[in-house]
């Protein structure tokens, strides 16, 4: 039952930087797949091949997490948005660069999984009743934390009122003086960035292959389905929405 | 050896023309955005494998597996009729990954991960389609077919109310159209027609598992589709050969062959990148992808 | 032929139609005019069913229409042509026409089997009407290759082909140079000449006065007056709604 609320947290994770990236663009990134893969071995490479600190392979990781969601966006989005291109052209986009991903992935480091043996796994500390290890709660705390972080930017601060306005409506943000490039760009850094965030912790919780990004995706987009999203509205609500979606696609299908 | 070799590309030209022709009667000539086509095929594959592992004459499941994916191609049907494209695509596409999830995990009808091997091939009074070149033969007529098919149910006065709903649907409603009816029609049938070459595979590759069937898969039927040309069936049959022949170059290049899976989706993903910025209507088409 | 009983539809905030009646007679051309924003499109929406209205009937010679679907209503002998161009631009002006005639085109297995012939007669009604438009020459062009002037006269023609007892014309002359106005307004009023109802709207109050038997001044979404030309040109309550207060 922690693994599942473990799960969970990183799922949700996952999902509030790509609703982030979806409310505000308007259109589906599968690609967001693409970026925690190739962060995750990235940060694999630094980490476990390369034996750089720990601390500083995390930050490595949020950074090419960030720029990579951000070169996706300035570099394969863009030129389509540019020519008017429908957002199911880009949601096909994005399952390509996904699969662009993911194969390169797969051709860099293999397909066999990969673990990392760095922390205990069987040190844990009883709570209600329910065995924890240190590395779960960690990731429970990380987790609450880069919520509150994201509801803070959301709610607080200048760029994330830009960001839900553009969500609103973009013609109307334009108007008001918000450039709507800038915003979407920002969108992708700081969704890519939490998505930096989950691909950090789930190798150290699970383990890595070169189709996590896809399994990701998929079972968040079921869950979402499942869970009866059919417009994103403010990001905060659908991020909610997905959330309780991937609380029911843990019910259902724990064994994909 | 290069017999063998040339037939079993011939065969899988057969298949993937059906799947991607069929795809071309609700995307390309009644303008539905169907992203779950690749679930229709997962379930003429799998329908055709789990009766003919049970016994059941393989002629007749193949009728059977494609009246089922046309079931599905109806279930799809409802509640997609009234969307606008973007959302129908999303949707379509959940449904496939529902279905991949069904196939999935409900292991006591599919065996999940594990897959379904041993699977028969057809048989038509005592003849067995067991050798590559028999089976060609049935996939050639299948496939023929379907392009006839095809073509006279485009070419029709029904081809185009169909292709007046891509343009306008709108105003193919306010002359009368039934569009909500007409475009249900354009699923099940491409739905019917996918689940035919899902059999199709199943029974040639004999052995089949959910990994075939995901949405990743759909990439090179869409490649297809759109190198051929929206609503161009000589467009879509020239296009397979070439999606289906161009990446077994990579083959005679020296590549290890671990690496072919993956340099294959790579050729898959950037073609389509390419086409869709450089060359949207395709080579054969004349309509261009909104 | 056409009665409409309080009507109402709000978008939002807006009250885009206000408890708005009025009748259509038969065999009359009547023109629906006033200012921007009186919600004339809108009636129109509603009458052909694009949109639903909140509140209101409308009967089509005694049956009553409200909230059928868009097909149903077109197939009950309400036939419109649109503001903005609704062609279908992939397919050839002879293919956009073809489609108007008949509803044949939705039986499938009558179409596979060859059974549904374009027939001499069919072919013979395209050839007259654009004949009679002068546009014969592009009756196998692509529709999106046609001038705007030349994708007015398709679709006018595309909707007097679809079988109709009203026909509903929203400013059928808008953007259209005044030699192709002219023939417009004469192919009405030939069509009124045949015993057809028209119904339209229409910014160009000359062209309105010119061919309509009756005039129905819309405001703020309701009828504030109606009659003949006449009439309407020397009514106050018209004039004070153009011109404002």
């Amino acid at each position: 039952m922690i693994n599942g609320l473990i799960a969970g947290a990183i799922y949700a994770l996952v999902a509030s930087g790509f609703s982030l990236i979806y409310s505000t663009n308007k259109f589906v990134h599968f690609a967001h797949g693409g970026v925690i893969a190739l962060s995750a071995y990235f940060f694999y490479w630094f980490f476990s091949l390369l034996g750089i600190n720990f601390y500083l392979a995390v930050l490595l990781t949020i950074l090419f997490a960030s720029l990579l969601g951000y070169l996706f966006n300035r570099f394969f989005y863009k030129p389509f948005r540019v020519k008017k291109a429908s957002p199911s052209i880009l949601l096909v986009f994005s399952i390509a660069l996904l699969i662009l991903s993911e194969s390169v992935v797969l051709l860099l480091f293999g397909a066999d999984v990969k673990t990392f043996e760095f922390i205990k796994t069987n040190q844990g500390i009883e709570i209600a009743g329910a065995i924890i290890t240190h590395l779960q709660l960690v990731i429970i705390i990380v987790s609450i934390i880069l919520f509150l972080g994201l509801y803070f930017l959301m709610k607080k601060t200048k760029i994330g009122k830009a960001m839900r306005a553009v969500a609103d409506n973009k013609d109307v943000a334009e108007i008001i003086g918000i450039s709507s490039e800038k915003i979407y760009s920002w969108s992708f850094i700081v969704g890519s960035a939490i998505a930096g965030a989950a691909a950090i912790l789930i190798p150290l919780e699970q383990n890595l292959t070169p189709t996590m990004g896809t399994n990701l995706m998929i079972k968040g987009f079921t869950g979402a389905i499942i869970g009866g999203v059919q417009r994103a509205r403010c990001d905060f609500r659908f991020f909610f929405t997905w959330f309780s979606g991937e609380f029911w696609n843990l019910v259902f299908t724990v064994r994909i | 050896m290069i017999d063998g070799y040339f037939i079993h590309l011939l065969i899988l030209i057969g298949i993937y023309f059906i799947l991607a022709a069929s795809l071309q009667l609700p995307l390309g000539y009644s303008g539905l955005l169907n992203f779950g086509h690749i679930a229709f095929f997962g379930i003429g594959a799998y329908t055709y494998a789990i009766l003919t592992l049970n016994g059941l004459p393989p002629i007749f499941v193949f009728l059977v597996a494609g009246t089922i994916a046309a079931i599905f191609g109806f279930l799809l049907s409802i509640p997609t009729n009234k969307l606008k494209g973007d959302y129908l695509a999303l949707m379509s596409l959940g449904f496939s990954f529902v279905i991949y999830a069904i196939l999935l995990n409900w292991t006591e009808l599919t065996r999940g991960p594990l897959g379904l091997p041993g699977i028969p091939r057809p048989i038509i009074f005592d003849f067995v389609f067991s050798g590559n070149s028999s089976f060609f033969i049935l996939v050639l007529i299948i496939a023929a077919t379907s392009y006839l098919f095809l073509h006279l149910l485009t070419k029709s006065p029904f081809g185009k109310a169909l292709e007046a709903i891509r343009d306008d649907e709108l105003a193919a409603r306010s002359l009368g159209k039934n569009t909500f009816r007409l475009k249900s029609v354009s699923l099940i049938i491409s739905a019917f027609m996918a689940g035919i070459a899902g059999s199709l595979f199943a029974a040639y590759i004999t052995f089949i598992d959910p990994s075939s069937f995901t949405f990743v898969n759909l990439i090179p039927i869409l490649l297809i589709v759109i190198i051929g040309g929206i609503a161009s069936l000589p467009g879509t049959f020239f296009a397979t050969i070439v999606i289906i022949l161009l990446p077994e170059l990579f083959r005679f290049i020296g590549l290890p062959s671990e690496i072919l899976g993956p340099v294959r989706q790579i050729f898959y993903a950037l073609a389509l990148i390419l086409i869709i910025y450089f060359k949207p209507r395709g080579f054969y088409g004349k309509i261009d992808l909104e | 032929m056409l009665k409409v009983n309080n009507l109402s539809k709000k978008f939002g905030g807006v009250r885009a139609v206000n408890d708005c009646s009025f009748e259509i007679e038969r065999d009359k051309i009547t023109a629906l005019i006033g200012p921007n924003g009186s919600g004339k499109t809108t009636i129109f929406n509603l009458i052909s069913g694009v949109i639903k209205s909140d509140l209101g009937k409308i009967f089509l010679d005694n049956e009553e229409i409200t909230d059928l679907s868009v097909d149903k209503i077109s197939n009950l002998g309400i036939s419109r042509v649109f503001q903005q161009e609704r062609l279908f631009k992939n397919l050839t002006v002879a293919e956009n026409l073809l489609l108007a005639i008949d509803n044949e085109d939705t039986k499938l297995w009558k179409n596979i089997f060859g059974l549904n012939k374009i027939t001499r007669e069919k072919k013979g009604k395209i050839h007259k009407i654009l004949k009679e438009f002068n546009i014969l020459e592009i009756k196998n062009k692509t529709a999106k290759k046609l001038s705007f002037g030349q994708k007015r006269l398709v679709e006018l023609a595309r909707t007097v082909l679809n079988p109709h007892k009203l026909l509903m014309l929203d400013e059928p002359v808008a953007g259209v140079n005044p030699k192709i106005k002219k023939d417009i307004a004469k192919f009405l009023l030939g069509l009124k000449k045949q015993k057809r109802t028209i119904l339209l709207i229409e910014h160009d109050m000359l062209f309105a006065f010119s061919v309509a038997d009756v005039i129905i001044v819309m405001d703020a979404g309701r009828v504030i007056a109606k009659g003949s030309p006449d009439e309407i040109k020397n009514n106050k309550e018209v004039l004070e709604a153009y011109l404002g207060y």
